[in-house]
């Protein structure tokens, strides 16, 4: 594919004024300006090279530029609004004399003057001596949405939403943080200031208007750009293939991953579309130039591929996808924020407050829920916004994966007979000389072999000691029948496959070096339930005994009781359509 | 922002800075050595992953972001050094692209070697690897270096964004050291 099949035929409308204005976010549902790209001109006169067409969002953009718009020779489209006060109302006369004066002064020069309404068009037209158009009303969102007040001067709006049950839930949000493309599917707007007679108008449009015939649905299946950070393995690379490979073969889903992850090829291995990206810690960049990029770049990915939604997985979003969400032509698009629980206790529950920007926050289950401590489960948003909670069922790969047999696992790894236990250990166990030295002996003692799990990222072992037995291999849940045992921190992942997929005796050594997982209270429970053993790096007086009851489990071939395997994909992915449909709706067309 | 201290703190600053001119050519010494151990070892490029899926086509494109207003106000990011190699102010190197046409890595490898030999002894430019496949990623990040991952298309149609993001000065082939594109220029069959 070369740059010129990329789209750059298409029409870009160049925007003079404020970018994230409320009008500038609405176009791309308008008839008139749908389906084009929208890029922002500071200066139209250097800066309308590739414009088609100019839209100045206001008398003032207007009156400030004028001499630039005439200099660029591009056509010009300028949107005069109505007062927001009745204190602007004299000014506001002025100002529209003013610009009219400046026109007739300009013969060469003959911008279309367009309105958002009717009623702001015909009080428009005698003050400025000249035709002005009301804008096209944009087709009328059909679903039943709460309603939603819109006060300029108060950030912080009030709503209540229907829950399923029947019960009316209160809600709050800043409604700033949604692109109003975006709001207008999620609400019904109310404009209560009967003095803003701009926002009245704003919010007219916006609502638009039922069509007899309404445009049909799309038709292409569900889109979602999903952000993957460079985690400390691969955690969130595993989880949201598990999502995506349900949701591929539920709905047939275009699933492209936005790459921070080192793991790229796993991700395409796993029959992914996949945009590597380097963060800024990476590029050691100075962080707002990095976001600058990533903010368009990533909002040039939403319009291309018509994203229905993006998906975050990981406790914190970084501001460039909000970002990236308001700029014009980007409405049409939600949030799916994938937000695992069991954060640890101390963690900050302020980052909570981002669901207001999310459609739906979904929390794959735990089976270690009880003891989850963290603020995921007892903290609750102030700003919940629209977005709706879910905690599913336990999220794996492991149905999506045929495991090998015994024989087969053990060929593949090149294993030969007799007992063999799997070691991951996390790199921040304590004393993990101690603790592997440890099962090194007990091990041998009993004729174990110890076969040491890498992640296929790292790098590949070497002075590798006699006798020791390294791997690199992935997914884990394919091969475990090859083994007698499982020794393994205790990460979201490997915790949940373990308990649903394997039958051996498992011993978790936890670790919290991971800031915001607790994998200590994940242990600790599996362990209380008889599911596994448990050696903490602060009780290391401990570490000799349970090891040596751990290996002769598996010189036994013990079977330890087990959780029922349980998997949420089919409620995953019913919710995930749910989000996505206000963005496939009539209406929706870009 | 006052950029007031006070003598400890500005003691502690010059020792850090003395320490870190010490200190920063012997780390690089030994991320050094770690890459050339790395690169001996004939299990470097193998990725052992084993799903039933068919794999995911190659990296989707998107409109860039190039002459349009927006291309022209975004600054041009850093690139970074690599750990491999220590220089006092680094940024002062030009950018250079290179690119990894071939998706094999074990045919690079020699090439590859050469280059780091050079970059570490004597550091000319900060890199930016213009990678066709995935296989390289981790090695190269783990050594603290730009990449770009460009896929299948040609050299004239990923160079001026990549020109754009990092401000390079030229694409040069890994295995020929060829000189492939630079600004102003459609691609360059010869050097």
């Amino acid at each position: 594919m070369s740059v010129s099949d990329e789209n750059s035929d298409d029409r870009v409308i160049g925007i003079v004024g404020n970018f994230t204005d409320p009008v500038a976010q609405l176009l791309q549902d308008s008839p008139d300006y749908g389906g084009a790209w929208f890029v922002e001109v500071v200066d139209p006169k250097v800066e309308a090279g590739d414009v088609e067409l100019l839209f100045v969002l206001s008398l003032d953009d207007a009156l400030a530029h004028l001499s630039e718009l005439s200099a660029s020779g591009k056509p010009c489209h300028i949107l005069l609004r109505r007062p927001r006060s009745a204190d602007e109302i004299a000014e506001w006369e002025s100002g529209l004399r003013w610009l009219g004066l400046s026109l007739n002064r300009l013969d060469e020069f003959a911008p279309q003057l367009v309105a958002l309404t009717d009623v702001a068009a015909a009080e428009i037209a005698p003050l400025i001596g000249r035709p002005v158009t009301a804008l096209k009303p944009l087709d009328a969102v059909k679903s039943a949405r709460p309603l939603l007040p819109i006060r300029r001067h108060e950030p912080v709006s009030n709503f209540a939403i229907d829950r399923t049950d029947g019960v009316r839930e209160p809600r709050r949000i800043e409604w700033t943080v949604l692109n109003w493309a975006r709001m207008r599917r999620l609400a019904r707007l109310l404009a209560p200031d009967a003095e803003d007679l701009d926002m009245a108008d704003v919010v007219k449009f916006a609502n638009g208007q039922d069509r007899p015939e309404p445009s049909a649905a799309r038709a292409d299946p569900l889109c979602i750009l999903s952000v993957v950070p460079n985690g400390v393995g691969l955690g969130h690379v595993t989880r949201m293939m598990a999502i995506a490979r349900t949701l591929k073969e539920r709905a047939n889903a275009r699933v492209i991953f936005w790459s921070f992850s080192r793991a790229a090829e796993v991700l395409q291995a796993a029959g992914f579309e996949v945009i590597l990206r380097q963060n800024a810690v990476h590029l050691d960049a100075h962080p707002p130039s990095w976001r600058m990029w990533e903010t368009h770049e990533f909002a040039r990915a939403i319009q291309h591929f018509k994203a229905d939604l993006v998906s975050n997985d990981g406790a914190n979003i970084d501001p460039f996808i909000f970002n990236a969400l308001r700029m014009p032509g980007c409405g049409a698009c939600g949030v799916l924020w994938v937000r695992r629980g069991m954060l640890r206790a101390d963690a900050d529950a302020k980052f909570l407050e981002l669901e207001q920007n999310c459609d739906l926050t979904l929390e794959p289950g735990d089976l270690a829920v009880e003891n989850d401590r963290g603020p995921t489960r007892l903290r609750q948003a102030k700003l919940q916004g629209f977005s709706k909670r879910m905690v599913s069922r336990p999220v794996t790969l492991k149905p999506f994966l045929t495991p090998y047999s015994t024989r087969e696992a053990k060929r593949r790894l090149g294993l030969r007979r007799g007992k063999h236990i799997l070691v991951s250990l996390g790199g921040a166990f304590g004393d993990w000389d101690a603790i592997k030295r440890l099962l090194e002996r007990e091990a041998q003692r009993r004729k174990i072999g110890l076969v040491w799990a890498q992640s296929p990222l790292a790098a590949p072992p070497s002075d590798v000691e006699p006798g020791t037995l390294v791997r690199r291999f992935y997914p884990l849940s394919r091969y475990l029948s090859a083994f007698d045992g499982v020794v393994t921190a205790t990460g979201y992942n490997s915790f949940h496959e373990l308990m649903m997929a394997f039958d051996g005796p498992v011993m978790f050594a936890p670790t919290n070096f991971v800031r915001l997982d607790d994998q200590v209270a994940r242990a600790s429970w599996a362990a209380e339930q008889g599911w596994s053993d448990i050696v903490l790096s602060n009780k290391p007086h401990e570490h000799e005994a349970r090891i040596a009851s751990f290996m002769q489990q598996v010189v036994a071939d013990a079977r330890p009781v087990r959780p029922v395997e349980d998997f949420g994909g089919e409620e995953i992915a019913n919710a995930i359509l749910d989000a996505g449909a206000p963005y496939q709706a009539v209406g929706s067309d870009r | 922002m006052s950029l007031d201290v006070d003598a400890g703190t500005l003691g502690r600053l010059r020792r850090l800075a003395r320490e870190n001119k010490q200190m920063g050519p012997r780390l690089a010494q030994l991320e050094y050595r770690e890459m050339r151990r790395e690169l001996e070892n004939p299990e470097l490029f193998d990725l052992s992953i084993d799903f039933d899926f068919e794999s995911g086509p190659d990296t989707p494109r998107f409109r860039p972001i190039l002459n349009d207003p927006v291309g022209q106000r975004l600054p041009a990011l850093n690139v970074p050094l690599g750990r491999i190699a220590w220089l006092e102010e680094p940024h002062r190197l030009p950018v250079i692209g290179i690119y990894l046409g071939d998706s094999d890595p074990e045919r690079i490898r020699v090439p590859f070697a050469d280059l780091m030999n050079a970059h570490h002894a004597r550091p000319f430019a900060r890199l930016v690897f213009l990678c066709q496949g995935f296989r390289m990623v981790p090695f190269l990040g783990r050594f603290g270096f730009a990449i770009e991952h460009v896929g299948q298309q040609s050299i004239d149609a990923f160079a001026p964004r990549v020109h754009k993001r990092f401000d390079l000065i030229q694409i040069r082939d890994l295995a020929s050291s060829k000189l492939l594109w630079q600004p102003d220029s459609t691609a360059i069959d010869g050097d």
